[in-house]
């Protein structure tokens, strides 16, 4: 797999005060990196140094082979951003907004209709011909999506693009990013850990300036899931008293059954067990919170 | 009487435009400020009074300083 | 290219949709049919307002006297009007961020610069074409202007100090990133200009002189020759502010 961004050894100091130290980080082609840590942490910093909107300290940047350089421009041809509260032209509207960019990026002017057109049918403004001075939030959120997606970046850079929304906003927000796949890696920072959980392949953790785990997802759920969460068509205290004196580790969490089954014997046992005693499923998940746990074995 | 008259007669090729300029621009703004109640700083009342008293120069700071973003709507 | 055009189509666009395009053609257009008016009706004026049996004897207003009055209204208040419009074109957009988007896109820093200049300065040719026709014609069909000399090139030493102001101003505007900003700089070297100038020696080349040069340039007491270095050196140094600017902006942090 191509390594898309390289991020070797930054460190990034504000004063006396060392937002980032030390941070490594490789981000492979064709994946959606979720970038998670709570506010404050550095996430917003590290992708300003990516820009190359902020001189960094020590260590250095590489974006597609380019080295990223303090008040240059020229990496940034490969790389489409979207900010955390992105501020457009009032009196624009988006298509008007887009030319501008087209325009900004060097684009022909044949390529720019069909992709701006394209773009628009993506993050579903397509049939908005408003000034972005009445935008909502999510809409200003996803015109920044196609603004950044523009000139095709081979890394789309999303600082917290899901979290001033309500959860209609954030799901269609989540959904265009996870098609955005499919043509660019995208890096996106968040501070909403099921948001990364639903579309990430990759998670990285930054915390206090460092990055404290970084791995792929899939890796992570096989590292901590084997936990289940069952209900039943009997009141769940009922159920447990039954299983009691099963061989399986079980705990009740807001009238639920959490069951570790770690791997699938366990689980087929645990079917088994419940057909012989004839409790019915009502619904069974596997536990999903898991970056959260994840935050808190790491801060705890 | 006549004698007025007379005066105004001299000076209405610049009494005309600098009236119309001036009240068509004081007429413009105040409208502005009625259909837009959004401003950076100060209330309605003020602006109308800034824009229709103090001659071209109320206009520009009200449309410069004063004019609010439409964007400033709820979320 | 594309990219400086692209960028000045839009500094075009927000100038109209926020209302400078109109203010300038107003205010500037007050401002030339103002001059005559003052000199024609001043005389007017005095009589209706001096005490009966009074006997002034005010000479009839001149050519002369519409031109005065533009020299003493432009650069007053027309300077201070057009500074004003123009001294949030930085502060604006850093203080929203809206030039954050652009420049990941890659637009250069300096085109910002350029273009957001280019831009000021097309509507300060504007303002100073607009009023000095407008004084122009009235003057011309009032009184004879044939006594009065160098006409262009007074204007010009007035429009080429506005590019100088106009430049501090966008540096002010660009260094601090307040509205204020650019106003307060603005107004700090026009306040040096002045100091300066109690020095009679400093009329050789400070810019204030091609303000206060333009009634003996109209009266022929001073020619074009004698101003040259306070003008280059003006013009110069709206140049190099441009550049400092341009500098400046491109170690700024967003």
């Amino acid at each position: 797999m191509t390594i898309v961004v390289q991020i070797n050894g930054v460190t990034k100091r504000f004063g006396d005060h060392e937002v980032l130290k030390d941070i490594h980080l490789h981000i492979p082609e064709h994946t959606v990196f979720g970038f998670v840590g709570a506010n404050g942490s550095g996430k917003t910093t590290l992708m300003k140094c990516m820009l190359g909107l902020l001189p960094l300290n020590a260590g250095s940047i590489t974006i597609a082979g380019e080295s990223v350089t303090f008040g240059e421009t020229k990496s940034n041809q490969y790389v489409g951003y979207l900010p955390d509260v992105p501020e457009f032209y009032p009196f624009y509207n988006a298509t008007q907004y887009l030319e501008l960019c087209a325009v900004i990026t060097n684009m022909t002017k044949s390529e720019r209709r069909g992709r701006i057109q394209e773009l628009l049918e993506l993050v579903g403004l397509a049939d908005t011909t408003s000034f972005i001075s009445t935008y909502s939030r999510g809409m200003k959120q996803r015109l920044g999506i196609a603004q950044a997606l523009l000139n095709r970046p081979k890394l789309l850079i999303c600082d917290e693009p899901t979290s001033a929304l309500d959860p209609a906003g954030r799901a269609q927000i989540l959904s265009i990013l996870q098609q955005a796949k499919a043509e660019t890696t995208v890096f996106f920072s968040t501070h909403i850990v099921s948001d990364a959980e639903q579309i990430c392949d990759h998670v990285a953790m930054l915390h206090e300036g460092t990055i404290i785990f970084q791995d792929e997802l899939t890796n992570l759920k096989q590292r901590i899931t084997g936990e289940f969460v069952f209900t039943f068509t009997i009141p769940v205290a009922e159920a447990r008293d039954r299983l009691q004196n099963t061989p399986f580790e079980m705990k009740i969490d807001s009238d639920q059954l959490v069951v570790s089954l770690p791997d699938e014997s366990k689980q087929l046992a645990f079917m088994q067990e419940l057909t012989t005693q004839k409790i019915l499923i009502q619904s069974m998940q596997p536990k999903t919170r898991l970056l959260e746990q994840l935050v808190l074995e790491v801060l705890g | 009487m006549n004698n007025d008259t007379a005066l105004l007669m001299e000076y209405l090729p610049f009494l005309l435009p600098l009236i119309i300029l001036q009240l068509g621009l004081a007429i413009f703004s105040a409208i502005h400020v009625i259909r837009h109640p959004h401003y950076r700083f100060g209330n309605q009342v003020m602006w109308l009074l800034i824009v229709l008293l103090i001659q071209f120069i109320g206009p520009l700071i009200y449309f410069v300083f004063g004019r609010g973003d439409d964007n400033s709507r709820a979320n | 290219m594309n990219q400086w055009f692209g960028f000045l189509k839009k500094e075009w666009f927000e100038s109209v949709k926020t209302y400078k395009l109109l203010l300038v053609i107003v205010i500037f257009s007050i401002l030339g049919i103002l001059n005559p008016f003052t000199a024609k009706i001043t005389p007017t004026l005095f009589e209706q307002f001096m005490p009966e049996g009074t006997f002034v004897n005010l000479p009839e207003p001149t050519a002369l006297d519409s031109w005065l009055q533009f020299y003493k209204n432009v650069p007053q208040m027309g300077l201070i009007v057009f500074i004003l419009l123009f001294s949030t074109m930085m502060s604006k957009e850093l203080e929203k961020g809206t030039l954050v988007i652009l420049l990941t896109k890659g637009l250069h820093r300096s085109t910002v610069i350029t273009a957001k200049f280019f831009m000021a300065l097309c509507y300060w040719t504007l303002a100073i074409a607009l009023s000095f026709t407008i004084t122009y014609a009235y003057t011309a069909y009032y009184w004879d202007q044939s006594q009065l000399q160098h006409l262009l090139f007074a204007v010009s030493c007035l429009y080429v100090f506005g590019i100088l102001l106009l430049a501090v101003t966008l540096w002010g505007n660009t260094l601090f990133a307040t509205p204020y900003g650019g106003t307060l700089v603005t107004l700090l070297v026009v306040i040096a200009f002045f100091i300066a100038a109690i020095f009679p020696k400093s009329a050789s080349w400070n810019p204030l002189e091609l303000l206060t040069a333009t009634t003996q340039l109209l009266t022929g007491e001073l020619t074009p020759s004698d101003l040259w270095i306070p003008y280059i050196i003006t013009l110069f140094a709206a140049i190099l502010v441009v550049l400092l600017t341009m500098t400046h902006f491109k170690r700024k942090l967003l």
